[in-house]
Order: structure tokens, then C-alpha cells, then sequence
């Protein structure tokens, strides 16, 4: 009996002891190589969070990217901090912005999630910097800054851009060609491609409406191209209502297109990953989807065969604006944070944000930037990203989703939820009646 | 005959069960050798190809050794300190008579009903305040906490079931209140100390909302943390999350197995007393 | 005599100390920190206003058809978990105290779903329930039920009953320990004495193991109720409530109206009602049971 009382006792202590020892080691572990030489003054450490942390060539890259600028002698050490999955990235955010212990940068998506943040005197406008830098503020594309803007502050620019994308609709040419279809430039072509394909057996597209964001997506093209960037403006400002005529058609055309099956078989059951492979296995014959697709369908081997063009137009008037935009965004917190500390992270997003990165970026992910450069001799040929760059040249203006210009941030949930609904059978009108329900009840 | 019949059926559901409750660990591994297009369109199937790869992955990518031994490390501390801290608790309110013992009793008893979401941002700002943010001993307590509720409850439901002629027995010989606890009670109430110790186990080991606030250290991510590195914004690297699971899953069964045979242990125990 | 008794108050200062203090800092402090902003309205960002808005969030929050909804499906889980979980996870525990042959192998994979993360189940049922490939309707049309094939996960209610088949399956053997440890205590003469008076097989379960477990039934009744109540990880992998919010669980919808919404004060008066609730079904499972002893 009392040996095991004294074992008990004993492992208990030891365990104590070994946990305070992990912390003596682990709180000052940063995890970085080049970070050890903390000897000079005026050494800053700054907190950067993203959701940068998979396997993929892309992270890959960011991550590398941070420590070479660890590495250098700036006075300056990053303590990344990422999280993967949007929901689990943005719980831990948000409970870091109720606490007042904010990462110093962060990503975010712009448009009114950032909203809040501004609101409470949270984030850094960096206007100053871009007037002082002129160089680094054009290299971007100007229409990667509409979701930092507001008009309630006129003048500021609450953030940077780090990457864009466009949606294009992707095809597999070869079943066009099987099928003597040509490639939807208008939405009556594109009904008329998904009866013939219907007929002909083959799945026009296949969802994965697991993923809200699919309907999402689909929607705010339908909405920019019947009612044009100016009606997303409307839309936010209320002048158009959620459940007017014109969007209960919005609505209309993603219900007919459920019944018929054009969308998918069980597309509440399918989720995006799932959707991609059913692409890549040949199983459907379009898809709508980021620019990000690309790199993503580079080098399998339905690449060859894949095509894209702009999403079809409904209204002629806005055939060429097209959803699209600077979808992740660096944000430098002002909260509790020293002057010393705000310089930093200044320093670091210039970094981040700069020619060279996005070039050698391109070398190993073939995506849309939201920065004009030069291709290095490295990267490789990429005919689907010129044809869907090509695109994106074509267009007079671009806005990320749509809901993002709203002003009460639950807007995106709430409408891709309210889309799931006509997935699972709900009419036009009771997706409508949904969205303002949802509104009156946050009544603002 | 009868009861061979009983007997006969017995073993069909107990088989029954078995293969229910066995056959997804199957499913596991064997998606956990194949990539994305054999688990999402063809899960049932053997893989074409075996892709060994997706466990070198598991390791060099998620750093999966290291986040198994941070959460054995974790959960077993966590285990211990819940076993002491509710066994001293538990003996308190089951043996002694005092006035708050209502109340306290109460108030464990409340805690196995708190969401977890209405304490995340609390004690995240409390972790901040005591420089507990990215510590394995913050994290630790947290489990701790959440344990005690559980514990107390079964602890001093078993200790109230057992009745007090081992306690008497002790006294006369002259023992007090901590040698009764140690060396009397709780060697009889192990079969209930390890079943809370697999539970808490379990619990710490793949626990993730709390592990996700606090902390922020690659290399103090545990299990759960770990096999998100397979998951990107856009894509999911489906093979080497399974072949994760089955490496966070081989430690656990071998530790369950360990323990349960306390239980059964507890049984001949139980049945010298008195 | 007082020496003592001041030495009694001591012991149970101590041995209380550690377990009350950690549970005072880590769960109380939360919980009034919740009652209090539930009379409260605030974005929950650091440094925003927190208004005073009385009960207006509980009255909301009452109007809402969501929570109702949420509150229901909760209920369902407590019925799923009283009608099946029970006499399923008791069952296993007889099982694998009982004398039949490869328990110990038994007794391992029955606990294996819970040795399984959340995630690795999710997934897993989820790919299994899938109306188009998924195995069980496979299987269904393979023994030609075509007509029991559903859409498992995205029809309403059937949905959140599906989700609950998934939960008992998990927590079959989470349950089946609770209720060992207590089987195990039951002295073996008892069911040598009572199998000399005539007490053999179902018998001996009805009149001598289910009785001694009260306890362990009063423990599974509080845990079923307060989980059911509570009950978030599984839900929220496998359906995230919806579609469509059509398997909104209480704990989903506190989650949703803090993280998604940002109205903290609204999510933080669903948990005080989840709280009360619990406290409640408890206080009223206890007396019941207590009510049974004699």
C-alpha cells in the first residue's frame, strides 16, 4: 500500500517539476533559428498570425519568407502564430480582440469584418505609409484596395493587400468538344450547356454546398452581373432590399438550376475538397472557382484539358466586372501595442508585401497577385493562369463577396446560409425571407 | 438449452458490437495509405497504391512525434493532478460533515454543466494576466478545472457507496485522516480512479479549443493541432490527417488497455472486503 | 476538544484547497463573468462599450425560433440518450464483466471510438452516411430497402437523429466505464447467494446488478442531461447545425451568436439558461433518485 502511495506522490512531483522546467524552456522559445541573437537594443518581437500553416507550396513559402527576415539583422524577431482552418483561425482572433491581447499583424478579410475592429480604434490606418512610400503603393493594383476603404473614414486605408483572386468558370474542353459545346458566354448559353449536358448524362457542375461559400460565390457573380458593382453598393446601402424583385430573381436562378440538377447530386453532402476531386476525375464538366484553382489543378491530369472564361453575363451593361479582389489582407493592431512595436510590424508587411516576395512566390504557386511584377526566368509555363490573367485584364472592376461591403458583419453568414436553404429545397421567397428576417432581428 | 440460446445471442451482439466499433479504426488506416481521390470517392475500398509516405509526412510535416509526446505529456499531468486534487475533495465531502458541504458539493457539480464557449474568453484574458499564455502548466489547470467536476462527482458518489466500516477499522488502528485516504480508500476505490483517469486522459489528450487559444509555440502543439497542418484554406491533404490519427491513436490504446486492467483488478478486490 | 476540532476544519481547508481554488479561478470566475454580460450588450472587442440592456437578450433570445429549435433537438439528444445510450452502454458493461470469452479484446474495441478524436469520427460517419456512395445506403440497396436509403445528414430532424445514432455510438463506451466501475464494486457472494435461491441469468441483472448501480444511473442521468444540454463538438463536425440551421444545438447557437455575430451579450444569456436548465434537470434527476432509495 504505501509503496504505491509514495510512487503516486513522487510521479506527481516529478511531473510538477518537469512541467515548470518545459515552461522555463518553452516560454522563451521562439522556435527560430536566426532569433537567438538578441543582443543588440531596440530588439523588437512582434507577434504575426495567419492561416499560413499547411503543407502546401504556398505556405511553404511564407513561412520560409519569415525566417530568412528573422534571419536578417533588423532588430526585429517574428513569432508566427498559425492556424489553418478559417473558423478555429477566427475563434482565436476574436477572443484575442474581447481580451485586448491582439497579435501585432494579422490577417483578415477586409470589408465590414474588419469593420469592428476599426470601430474600436483597433487598427492602424496606413495611409501615412502609403504617402510615404509611394514606390510600394503603386506596385499594387488599385482595385486590391476596395475593401480597406470605408466612406465613414474617408481619407484612410486600413490595410494591406496579400492576395487576390478572380473568379473564373473552368471546363473540361475535351467534353465541350465530345459534345460539340462551346464555352457559356452568356446565362441563356450557359442553361442551354447544362440541358445538353443533362441529356448527354455528364454533370454540368457538381457543388460541394457543404462548404457554404460555394453557393456564396456563385451568388455574387449572379449578382454583379445582373445588377453590376453599383447594385453590391445599392444592396449595402439597403436601396435594394434582400428581398426586392430583382434579387428574389438572384435567388430564382440557383433554385431553377437546383431542380434540374445542373448544380450537383447531393450537394449538401459534398464538401469542396470532395467537389475538386469529383472535378479532377473527370465526373463534371465545369466548375466556378478562384483564381487559386489554378495551382491547385496544375499538374494533374485534367490541367491540359481545362479551360476558362469569365463567368456569363446576365446583363450586357455589366458584362465585364466580375467578383474578384485582394481577398487576404495584413492588418497591423494598435491595441496595447508600443510605438517601437507598430514600427515593426510596419517594416515586416512591407516585407511581406513586396515585389520580390510575390515574384518569387510565383515560382512556386501559380495564383493572381495583387501586385504588378516581372515573371522570374524560374517560373514555369502556366497556359490556364495567362488565359485566366488574360481574363482578369478584361475586366473594368472587381469586388470580393459581396456581403463583405455590408455594413453589419454577419451578412455573409447569414445570406450563404440562407443559400444552403434552396440546396435543401427552400424556395426563392423563403431564402429571401430569410436574409431580412435575419436583419430585422440584428436591427441596426 | 436455454441457456445456450441465451448464451448464443449474447455472443451475436457482443460480435456485432465488436465489428461496429472496430471497423472505422480499419477504415482509418487504411485511408491513412491513400491519397485525396481514394478516401473521398472510394473510402470503402483497399488503396491501389499503399502510400507509406502519408505517416513520413505525418512526421516530418505535422512534427506528429513531438505533438504525441505534448499531449501524453499533458494529459497524463492533467490525469495525475485531477486524481489527487478530486480524491482530496471528494474524501472532504463524502466523510466529513461540516456546513458548506452542501454548497461546495453544489458547486462541482454545476461545473459539469458550463459550456465551454462562455469560458474561453475569460480565461484567455486570465492566461494573458498571469503570463500563463503558451505554457504547458496554464494549459494543464485548465484541464484540471474541467476535470474536477467529473471527478468529484464520481469520486464522492463511489466514496458515499462503500459505506464506512473500512474507514472505522482504520481508526481504531489509529489512523489519520491522510493515511485513511491514501492507504484504505483509495487503493479500494481504484477501480473508479482509473476510469476517471482514462477519461481525463482522453479528454486532455486530443483536446483542441483550448490548446488552440493558449497556445501559440509550434512546438508545443498537440495531436488535435498538429493534423491541421494537412488542411489548407482551399485544399485538405486527406491521407497523412488519417495517418496522424492512427499515430496519436497506438499510445492511447496501449495506455487504455494498462489501465482497464485495474478495473477488472478492482473487481477481486471489492469482493475481499468487508 | 477544540484542538481537534480545529485540527478537523484544518483537513478540510486543506484538502479541499487545491481542487476549490483551481475551480473558483477557472470556471466560477467564467461563469459570472457570463451572468454578467448577459445583461449586457457588447461587440467583444477589447476596449468597446459594454451597454446595460437588462433582459433584453433573454427576451430575444426567448423569441427566437432558432433557440427553440436548438432547445428541441437538444431534447431529442437527452431521449436518444436515456432510450438507447443507457440500456446500450449497461448492457456493454454486463458484457464485459460477464464471464464470455475475448472480452478483453471487446473491451477494447468498445472504447475505441472515444480513443478516436472527434475529427476522426466526424469524418468518418460522415463519408459512411452519404446518400449517393456513402456504405450504409449502399448496403440498404444492396438488401433492396431503397426506400430506407435517406438523406441522412440533410433532412431536418432526421438529421439531428443521425447525428445522435453517431453520438451513442461514440459514447457507448465512454458510458460502459462509468458503469463498470460501478458493477465492479458489486461483491461476488451476493450473486452466489442469490443464484442459490433461484436467481439466474435476467434475473439476477433485475434484482441485483441494476439495483446496486443506482448510483451509477444517478451519475449517467446528470452526465446525459448536462451533455445533452452542452453537447457541441460532434454537432458542429458533422453538420456545423445546419443545413440551414436545421440541427441547431443550444451550445451551436451561443457559439454562433459570439463568434459569428458578435453579440456576446445575447450568446452569454443562452448560456445562463443552459445553466439554469441543467441545474434544474439535475436538482430534479437527484431528488428522484433519492426518492428510489429504501
Amino acid at each position: 500500500m504505501k509503496k504505491t502511495v509514495v510512487k503516486r506522490f513522487l510521479s506527481a512531483v516529478l511531473t510538477t517539476v518537469m512541467a515548470f522546467t518545459m515552461t522555463a524552456c518553452g516560454s522563451s522559445d521562439t522556435g527560430e533559428e536566426g532569433s537567438k541573437t538578441k543582443g543588440s537594443k531596440g530588439d523588437v518581437t512582434i507577434s504575426v498570425s495567419s492561416r499560413y500553416s499547411a503543407d502546401i507550396p504556398d505556405d511553404e513559402f511564407y513561412r520560409q519568407k519569415v525566417e530568412e527576415f528573422n534571419a536578417m539583422d533588423n532588430g526585429i524577431t517574428v513569432e508566427m502564430d498559425n492556424i489553418v482552418t478559417e473558423s478555429d483561425y477566427l475563434d482565436k482572433l476574436r477572443t484575442a480582440f474581447a481580451n485586448g491581447d491582439t497579435p501585432n499583424v494579422f490577417i483578415e478579410y477586409g470589408g465590414s469584418r474588419a469593420l469592428d475592429y476599426i470601430e474600436a480604434d483597433a487598427i492602424v490606418d496606413m495611409k501615412p505609409y502609403y504617402d510615404e512610400d509611394k514606390e510600394w503603393y503603386d506596385s499594387f493594383y488599385d482595385s486590391m484596395f476596395e475593401s480597406l476603404i470605408y466612406p465613414e473614414y474617408e481619407g484612410s486605408i486600413w490595410g494591406t493587400p496579400f492576395k487576390s483572386y478572380v473568379v473564373s468558370l473552368f471546363y473540361n474542353k475535351e467534353i465541350f468538344e465530345q459534345q460539340g459545346l462551346e464555352a457559356p458566354t452568356t446565362w441563356d448559353e450557359l442553361m442551354d450547356v447544362c440541358e445538353k449536358l443533362s441529356a448527354a448524362g455528364i454533370q454540368p457542375f457538381q457543388a460541394g454546398e457543404k462548404d457554404t461559400f460555394r453557393f456564396g460565390h456563385f451568388h455574387n457573380n449572379i449578382i454583379i452581373k445582373s445588377l453590376g458593382v453599383e447594385g453590391v453598393d445599392k444592396l449595402a446601402e439597403r436601396t435594394i432590399a434582400y428581398d426586392s424583385p430583382e434579387m428574389v430573381e438572384t435567388y430564382q436562378k440557383i433554385a431553377d438550376m437546383n431542380k434540374k440538377g445542373y448544380l450537383g447530386v447531393d450537394t449538401l453532402n459534398m464538401d469542396y475538397t470532395t467537389e475538386k476531386e469529383t472535378y479532377y476525375a473527370e465526373g463534371c464538366a465545369m466548375r466556378w472557382d478562384g483564381s487559386w484553382f489554378v495551382s491547385e489543378v496544375y499538374g494533374k491530369d485534367v490541367y491540359d484539358k481545362t479551360g476558362a472564361v469569365a463567368f456569363p453575363a446576365i446583363n450586357e451593361e455589366y458584362a465585364a466586372e466580375a467578383q474578384g479582389g485582394a481577398s487576404d489582407m495584413w492588418y497591423v493592431s494598435k491595441l496595447n501595442k508600443s510605438e517601437e512595436e507598430i514600427a515593426a510590424s510596419i517594416e515586416f508587411v512591407k516585407y511581406i508585401t513586396s515585389t520580390e516576395y510575390f515574384a518569387g512566390n510565383n515560382e512556386v504557386a501559380a495564383v493572381v497577385y495583387p501586385v504588378k511584377f516581372e515573371a522570374t526566368e524560374n517560373t514555369p509555363e502556366n497556359p490556364l493562369l495567362d488565359e485566366v490573367t488574360a481574363l482578369l485584364d478584361g475586366y473594368t472592376v472587381i469586388r470580393t463577396d459581396v456581403q463583405n461591403y455590408d455594413p453589419e458583419s454577419h451578412m455573409l453568414d447569414t445570406v450563404r446560409n440562407a443559400l444552403q436553404g434552396i440546396a435543401m429545397g427552400n424556395s426563392a421567397e423563403q431564402c429571401a425571407k430569410e436574409i431580412t428576417g435575419r436583419i430585422e432581428v440584428t436591427g441596426e | 438449452m436455454k441457456k445456450k440460446v441465451g448464451t448464443g445471442i449474447l455472443y451475436v451482439l457482443a460480435i456485432f458490437w465488436a465489428f461496429m466499433t472496430f471497423f472505422p479504426l480499419v477504415i482509418t488506416f487504411l485511408s491513412s495509405v491513400k491519397d485525396n481521390a481514394g478516401i473521398t470517392l472510394s473510402m470503402f475500398a483497399l488503396p491501389e497504391e499503399w502510400r507509406w509516405s502519408n505517416y513520413a509526412d505525418a512526421i516530418k510535416v505535422a512534427n506528429m512525434g513531438r505533438a504525441v509526446l505534448n499531449s501524453i505529456f499533458v494529459a497524463l499531468t492533467s490525469t495525475v493532478l485531477v486524481i489527487i486534487s478530486g480524491m482530496l475533495a471528494a474524501y472532504i465531502l463524502s466523510r466529513k460533515n461540516f456546513k458548506l458541504r452542501k454548497l461546495i458539493y453544489s458547486l462541482f457539480i454545476i461545473g459539469v454543466m458550463v459550456p465551454v464557449h462562455c469560458t474561453i474568453i475569460p480565461i484567455s484574458g486570465m492566461a494573458t494576466a498571469t503570463g500563463g499564455k503558451n505554457t504547458y502548466w496554464f494549459l494543464i489547470l485548465v484541464y484540471v478545472a474541467f476535470n474536477l467536476s467529473q471527478a468529484v462527482f464520481l469520486f464522492t458518489g463511489f466514496l458515499n457507496s462503500i459505506g464506512t466500516e473500512l474507514d472505522e477499522a482504520a481508526r481504531i488502528d489509529g489512523c489519520n485522516d491522510f493515511q485513511l485516504l491514501f492507504r484504505v480508500l483509495m487503493p479500494v476505490s481504484v477501480p473508479i480512479i482509473s476510469t476517471q483517469a482514462i477519461l481525463t486522459f482522453v479528454f486532455g489528450y486530443g483536446e483542441l479549443v483550448f490548446s488552440m487559444v493558449l497556445i501559440s509555440d509550434e512546438s508545443k502543439y498537440n495531436i488535435s493541432r498538429g493534423m491541421l497542418s494537412f488542411q489548407s484554406a482551399y485544399q485538405s491533404n486527406l491521407g497523412p490527417i488519417f495517418a496522424s490519427i492512427i499515430i496519436a491513436v497506438v499510445p492511447i490504446i496501449i495506455l487504455y488497455i494498462v489501465f482497464h486492467e485495474k478495473v477488472q483488478a478492482g473487481m477481486l478486490a471489492g469482493a475481499v472486503k468487508g | 476538544m477544540t484542538n481537534k476540532k480545529y485540527k478537523d476544519r484544518l483537513i478540510i481547508v486543506l484538502f479541499l484547497l487545491p481542487a476549490l481554488a483551481l475551480f473558483i479561478s477557472l470556471i466560477v470566475y467564467p461563469v459570472f463573468n457570463t451572468i454578467v454580460l448577459s445583461f449586457q450588450s457588447w461587440k467583444g472587442i477589447y476596449g468597446a462599450p459594454k451597454t446595460f440592456v437588462g433582459i433584453e437578450n433573454y427576451i430575444r433570445v426567448f423569441q427566437s425560433e432558432n433557440f427553440w429549435n436548438a432547445l428541441l433537438n437538444s431534447f431529442y439528444f437527452m431521449l436518444g440518450g436515456f432510450g438507447v445510450l443507457l440500456p446500450l452502454s449497461f448492457g456493454l458493461a454486463l458484457l464485459i464483466t460477464s464471464k464470455l470469452k475475448g472480452r478483453k479484446f471487446m473491451k477494447t474495441s468498445y472504447f475505441m471510438p472515444v480513443m478516436l478524436s472527434t475529427t476522426a469520427v466526424a469524418l468518418m460517419w460522415v463519408y459512411i452516411l452519404n446518400p449517393s456512395f456513402g456504405l450504409l445506403n449502399e448496403l440498404l440497396r444492396a438488401v433492396g430497402l431503397d426506400v430506407l436509403a435517406k438523406d441522412w445528414l440533410s433532412t431536418p430532424t432526421l438529421n439531428v437523429w443521425s447525428v445522435i445514432m453517431v453520438n451513442t455510438w461514440m459514447y457507448a463506451g465512454y458510458n460502459m466505464l462509468i458503469f463498470t466501475a460501478g458493477l465492479v464494486t458489486i461483491p461476488q457472494e451476493l450473486y452466489e447467494a442469490g443464484e442459490l435461491d433461484g436467481c439466474t441469468g435476467w434475473k439476477k441483472i433485475r434484482y441485483i446488478a441494476i439495483p446496486l448501480s443506482r448510483e451509477s444511473f444517478k451519475v449517467f442521468s446528470v452526465l446525459c442531461v448536462t451533455g445533452c444540454l452542452k453537447a457541441f463538438d460532434l454537432i458542429w463536425a458533422m453538420t456545423k447545425g445546419g443545413p440551414n440551421n436545421s440541427s441547431e444545438m443550444p451550445a451551436t447557437l451561443l457559439y454562433n451568436e459570439a463568434f459569428t455575430f458578435k453579440n456576446f451579450g445575447k450568446s452569454s444569456s443562452i448560456g445562463v439558461i443552459l445553466l439554469f436548465l441543467g441545474i434544474t434537470l439535475s436538482l430534479i434527476l437527484n431528488k428522484t433518485f433519492d426518492q428510489k432509495e429504501d
